[in-house]
């Protein structure tokens, strides 16, 4: 009685186990694909991040500076406003022949050095920085 | 697929995850090691630097030879550069018309014409790329006050070395 009764409900129970496999496989592979697709995305951000780190635009700045420096007669001066596309400018000081910029709380230790025969100061202002070559 | 079998299917998605994270932070730290992302100015720095030094030995496009020599003082002393502002350049100027050299000013450090001509031979290698100097070949026509005025030819000639 109770064989007849497997054999009836044997292609439902086949049926089920069927989908049960296929249904178990898609998840795997959906779960493995979702978190290689997150470690992955995290390693592309931390890798941008690094990239275009603030030892990189630092390095903008400072050379940018010194260009302009170097190139600038006496009277002239450049505004560098704090709130700048490299980021926000924490300070600027010219010293030694080195320009020295921080950046985003990044401080500079090493600077970029300018040549000029004239005298080059840095003055703070509430929202800028004004280099003067005089 | 029986429990055991699903236990085992976790341990290996868990060790796959673990092999490309292993996988992604090996090579984002190989890379941050090895990644020097430096902006070269030192072309632009030389032609900066010939320029302001003719502007200083020629003003208005005169260039008295005389009064260069009787100043005893090197070119970057004559036009106010301190010792450490310059130290990184050398600066050749050659003045001459069109047949003949009249007069050859140098100074600066001259190592860094023969470091010049490595990087311009073969021997230049990638490694080695990133120190290459700063380079600017130019000409200038100026006016050379002698006893009367004369047409001639400023060659200038800068090397900026890499800051390390």
């Amino acid at each position: 009685m109770e064989n007849k009764k497997n054999i009836k409900n044997a292609p439902v129970i086949n049926f089920k186990n069927k989908m049960n496999k296929r249904g178990s496989i898609l998840n795997k592979v959906i779960v493995q694909i979702i978190l290689i697709v997150f470690i992955l995305g995290m390693f592309l951000w931390v890798t941008a991040d690094r990239i275009n780190n603030r030892g990189v635009r630092q390095q903008v700045l400072e050379k940018e500076i010194a260009l302009l420096v170097d190139s600038a007669v006496s009277g002239m001066s450049f505004e560098i406003y704090k709130l700048n596309v490299n980021g926000i400018v924490n300070n600027i000081e010219a010293k030694n022949g080195n320009i020295f910029v921080s950046v985003d709380g990044l401080s500079s230790l090493k600077g970029y050095s300018y040549f000029s025969k004239y005298d080059v100061s840095v003055i703070e202002e509430p929202n800028k920085f004004v280099v003067k070559v005089e | 697929m029986n429990n055991k079998g699903q236990s085992g299917s976790g341990i290996i998605t868990i060790y796959r995850v673990l092999a490309v994270s292993a996988i992604s932070f090996t090579i984002f730290f190989l890379s941050s090691m090895f990644y020097d992302y430096e902006i070269s100015v030192k072309d632009s720095e030389a032609l900066i630097f010939a320029r302001q030094t003719v502007d200083c030995v020629a003003p208005n496009g005169i260039l008295d030879l005389d009064s260069l020599r009787e100043s005893g003082e090197g070119i970057f002393a004559f036009c106010g550069l301190d010792e450490s502002e310059s130290e990184r350049f050398f600066l050749s100027i050659s003045v001459g018309g069109s047949a003949e050299e009249i007069d050859r000013l140098v100074d600066g450090d001259e190592g860094l014409e023969w470091v010049q001509k490595i990087y311009g031979s073969e021997f230049k290698t990638e490694s080695v790329k990133k120190y290459e100097p700063g380079y600017y070949n130019g000409v200038f026509p100026v006016l050379l006050k002698d006893d009367s005025y004369k047409d001639v030819e400023m060659r200038v000639e800068v090397i900026v070395k890499d800051e390390i």
